[in-house]
């Protein structure tokens, strides 16, 4: 291991100097470019963030604030150029000819349409694609929507998509998760395509990026490893982060806010108001040939209930600088500093929003910060390079009244990836990625693992309207205990355009996900339980199977429909050994069968729109031939919104049904989950004053047992740009 | 604007009425009650005591059993009340937790009796959601707590016969009476053995003293824990003697007979002491 840790710090070093100071080889021949603006049919506006594509080549660009975009270092010849964006029908301009040293211009006016089509995703493939042609189903949610839920973090805003439900704080695409104590999360959290799971605990930490700084978040639903390796168990969630605009400007955003009395007198703990508040801004700057854009938030809350407390400040920085004609270098960073009070369940069903006396006080500090270096390469009009260096520490520290542990994760990560495009036909994805992380911990002790893998993708046009997707990928694991682990992770998926307003789609897949080190290595007493070690856990695995189409019924309607089925084997659990201790082992087989519908409806009339979602599943625990715990047989959210001139009103509902079995507490009650969220929000220019009601029914559920969900609160908002 | 106001109305409505479907405060409560007296002095090495009840007796897991809210230390006495919902406990019974250490279900310092035999623990049935059993009275005895130890007693388990039908479980027990042990409060358990081994292992952490019997007692289906549960028992009038937390005995081999025959006649049945290793 160390001889790898050595090897691997030479590499990453000379990796990082070649990128940063190797010269950008300029084009020896002379090249043209195609250049435009994007503006919308209707009103003449410019239209940022249009995906603009070189058909069948890896080029391409997104327009900026005025609509503007340019694609240069094209050899002299014809090209066909595609543009989409949001809500608007896809541009198609053939053989556009391009002459050596002449810029081609564009003017590019996109009709609108009612209904949200043209998303551009880039997580389902690693590569930018639209949504329509993904084999798997990808859920988005975009600046807008999170502007919309105006939830502070992502956790809240991603419980309104479809097939997503949390326990405990774990986020579930169509109930991969369960609960699972907290160890480990069978949905791999990308920042930016960088993997942020921290080593020790190897789950999903929601706070570290704040919602105001996250430009969108694409959801792949199903198992993902053949392109993202461990933990894309039971989906992947990429969120992609703002980027540097190219002229100097400032956003805010100011809220505030408090709770409601809770709906019973016999909950209420204390007098006092229990309020909230959060301040997040983000300047963009350009500072010669780059591009900056730091984001600052400092976010803190009394908590709904006791122990409920948090103070946190978030900072994100990314500098983006064009290299060259066709190579680009961007480093980002995020950091989070944390301070919250804990208490892990109620003190009883009395006292619902108490802890329990002993936990008055306890807390928890941490820190997060993750360092990332993406550089990418055109090479040719054929093949792009992209690297990427990350560095991500996860630090916590417990200051419990029975428990002062604390843990230092480090990793470190490399990522190689070739796109290379035969034609508008034929394209490969490969690549080669490397992990260690670095872990100590008062929990897990001192222990360091690796991972290297490969992986390959073929996407290939079999006919005019059926694509075929063959992808697979290699893991190696070791952990320093000498144990080793390998998967293979093969995929399969079609996609046909059978019309013009029909889309089916097809996808089989498997993932896994290698166990956590506080799965494998905890041996500390936690909450009064004694958890011992298993260095010899395997990994989980899984089969994903789904079909679905998605269907333009009318120009106001769409549906997307889907079926899937998820086979599970040697789920880890947590499982009382015969002294009475904890350990983490391979037990579970199970399987999961849904129908997931979605439904977009965009009447006509002004400013009306209705989107909703119903998931529908049967988890079985096969070993027992009983219900998976922990998992709801129905998900549903709906968003209704109405605006007219500058002001906006809009409705969330989500219903997740009552758990049919639990393990911790399976003779306390237990209802579905209710939560209607309502918001008003008057445009003035460039700002926006928005009134806010989260839990607006004050509906009391848990998603697990003896944790009450937020009660009803009122929340101000200010935000605009400066 | 007359949308708005509508909405806003709408909204104002919404706000009016509470959904009331959720958990609630129960307004119904059910479980039982009843005081908790403590002899001895309180050790200086307490963390907590909780009531404990469990689901089945001797519990196999900790999923068996129902753990309370923290009680009050260093009093003599305390009125209680576990709220649950109706539910049939084996086992009611005050488990002690000692600073820096992990619970430990065993660590009972006092159980539910109901009668006079203090050897099998009295069950609770809370039948009706409004329903509140009174009198669940337990005495606590501070001297019968079990520290973090590394002394044991252990040894190997044969079966001699076929085991019974509706055998689960094995417990072996170790007793500091000086004769027969006439509460369980002064046995100390191992961890429970799945029922229809050959041959297999104990292992009790024992706290020091002088251990006079060792008995195997097999768990059956819908049958008490009594004197009859025992299968195979090791007597010493000098006793086992763990000087030390670190000293170990782990030659006391037992066997178990099915039927058995005599019990505890001579100075063992079923029992041979094999090897000592002593600290």
């Amino acid at each position: 291991m160390e001889s790898y840790m050595r090897k691997t710090t030479l590499f990453l070093a000379g990796a990082l100097l070649l990128l940063l100071f190797c010269p950008q080889p300029g084009r020896a021949q002379a090249t043209g470019r195609i250049s435009g603006r994007v503006t919308d049919a209707r009103s003449a506006e410019p239209i940022p963030g249009a995906n603009v594509m070189i058909v069948g080549t890896v080029l391409g660009a997104n327009s900026d604030p005025d609509g503007r975009f340019s694609i240069n270092s094209l050899d002299a010849g014809s090209y066909d150029l595609r543009v989409s964006a949001v809500g608007y029908k896809p541009f198609l301009r053939k053989a556009i000819a391009v002459s050596a040293r002449a810029v081609v211009q564009m003017a590019v006016a996109l009709e609108p349409t009612l209904i949200e089509t043209g998303e551009v995703v880039v997580t389902a493939s690693k590569r930018r694609q639209s949504i329509e042609d993904s084999p798997t189903s990808v859920g988005i949610m975009s600046h807008r929507d999170l502007e919309q839920k105006n939830q502070v973090y992502l956790d809240r805003a991603l419980e309104s998509a479809s097939g997503v439900n949390f326990v405990g704080g774990q986020i579930n695409i169509r109930g991969s998760s369960g609960y699972n104590y907290g160890a480990g999360s069978r949905v791999l959290m990308l920042i930016d395509g960088v993997p942020v799971m921290p080593g020790d605990s190897g789950d999903i930490k929601w706070s570290m990026v704040p919602a105001s700084q996250v430009d969108h978040v694409e959801i792949v639903k199903g198992a993902g490893s053949a392109l993202y390796g461990s933990s894309a168990l039971g989906g992947v969630v990429n969120v992609i982060t703002k980027n540097a605009e190219v002229r100097p400007v400032t956003h805010l955003r100011l809220s505030a806010g408090f709770y409601d009395k809770p709906l019973y007198a016999a909950w209420q703990w204390t007098d006092r108001l229990l309020h909230f508040d959060d301040i997040d801004v983000d300047h963009s700057q350009r500072i010669g040939a780059s591009h900056l854009m730091l984001a600052l938030g400092r976010h803190q809350t009394t908590g709904y209930a006791q122990n409920g407390w948090y103070q946190r400040v978030n900072a994100l920085c990314k500098w983006q600088r064009q290299l060259s004609s066709r190579a680009t270098l961007t480093l980002s960073s995020h950091y989070e500093t944390n301070n919250n009070g804990t208490g892990l369940m109620w003190r009883s069903q009395s006292e619902a929003l108490a802890v329990a006396k002993e936990a008055l006080g306890d807390r928890v500090k941490s820190d997060k910060f993750g360092l990332n270096l993406f550089h990418r390469w055109a090479a040719s009009e054929k093949f792009a390079l992209n690297t990427r260096v990350s560095y991500f520490r996860n630090f916590w520290k417990n200051y419990f009244h029975d428990n002062l542990n604390a843990s230092q994760a480090n990793r470190i990560g490399i990522e190689v990836q070739g796109d290379y495009q035969f034609s508008n036909l034929n394209s490969l994805t490969f690549g080669t990625e490397e992990a260690w992380d670095i872990v100590t911990s008062g929990l897990v002790g001192d222990h360091h693992q690796y991972v290297v893998s490969g992986y390959l993708q073929n996407e290939r046009k079999i006919l005019s309207s059926l694509s075929l997707t063959l992808g697979a990928r290699y893991d190696l694991q070791k952990v320093d205990t000498g144990f080793k682990d390998e998967n293979l992770s093969p995929k399969v998926g079609l996609v046909w355009h059978a019309a013009p307003w029909l889309s089916l789609r097809g996808s089989s897949g498997s993932g896994f996900r290698a166990a956590s080190m506080s799965e494998r290595f905890s041996n500390s007493v936690y909450s009064g339980l004694q958890l011992v070690p298993n260095p010899d856990l395997k990994s989980e695995t899984a089969w994903s199977h789904e079909i679905g189409a998605n269907l333009l019924l009318l120009p106001v309607l769409a549906l997307d429909l889907s079926g899937f089925r998820s086979d599970y084997w040697d789920l880890i659990e947590p499982e009382p050994t015969v002294t009475q201790e904890i350990r983490f082992v391979n037990v579970t087989r199970a399987r999961i069968t849904g129908l997931e519908a979605s439904l977009q409806l965009r009447p006509g009339i002004r400013g009306l729109s209705l989107e909703t979602g119903w998931t529908w599943m049967d988890p079985r625990d096969l070993d027992l031939d009983a219900t998976l715990a922990y998992r709801p047989r129905h998900i549903s959210q709906t968003t209704l919104l109405y605006s007219i001139g500058p002001v906006e009103a809009s409705a969330d509902y989500r219903y997740v049904a009552r758990l049919d079995k639990v393990k911790l507490y399976p003779l306390e009650d237990r209802v579905a989950q209710k939560t209607l969220d309502l918001h008003l929000t008057w445009h003035y220019r460039q700002w926006s004053l928005g009134g806010h009601v989260n839990n607006a029914r004050n509906h009391a559920h848990t998603q697990m047992e003896r944790t009450l969900q937020p009660i009803r609160n009122y929340m101000l908002t200010l935000s605009g740009t400066i | 604007m007359k949308p708005f106001l509508a909405s806003a109305l709408l909204a104002l409505l919404l706000l009016a009425c509470n959904d009331e479907s959720g958990i609630k405060p129960p307004t119904q409560v059910s479980g039982f009650s009843g005081t908790i007296t403590f002899s001895g002095a309180w050790p200086q090495d307490t963390d907590q005591i909780r009531l404990a009840a469990a689901l089945k007796f001797p519990p196999s897991t900790i999923a068996d059993i129902l753990l309370g809210d923290a009680l009050p230390t260093g009093v003599d006495s305390i009125t209680y009340t576990f709220y649950t919902q109706p539910v049939t406990l084996q086992a009611v019974g005050v488990v002690w937790k000692e600073k820096e250490q992990a619970w430990d279900a065993t660590n009972i310092i006092g159980y539910y009796f109901p009668t006079e035999n203090h050897l099998s623990p009295g069950g609770v049935t809370v039948s009706r959601k409004d329903e509140i059993v009174p009198d669940i009275d337990i005495a606590c005895d501070l001297t019968k707590v079990k520290r973090a130890v590394n002394s044991a007693i252990g040894g190997k388990l044969r079966v001699q016969g076929s085991w019974p039908a509706g055998a689960t479980k094995v417990v072996v027990a170790a007793s500091t009476a000086p004769v027969l042990p006439s509460s369980l409060l002064d046995l100390t358990f191992s961890f429970p053995i799945d029922a229809g081994f050959d041959s297999t292992r104990y292992f009790i952490p024992v706290q020091p003293g002088t251990y006079k019997l060792v008995a195997a007692l097999v768990i059956e289906e819908g049958k008490p824990i009594g004197m009859e549960s025992i299968k195979g028992a090791y007597y010493s009038f000098s006793g086992i003697k763990i000087k030390t937390a670190e000293t170990q005995e782990l030659g006391i081999d037992l066997t178990l007979i099915f039927p058995p025959g005599r019990l505890l006649a001579g100075s063992a049945l079923g029992a041979s002491r094999r090897t000592a290793a002593l600290h």
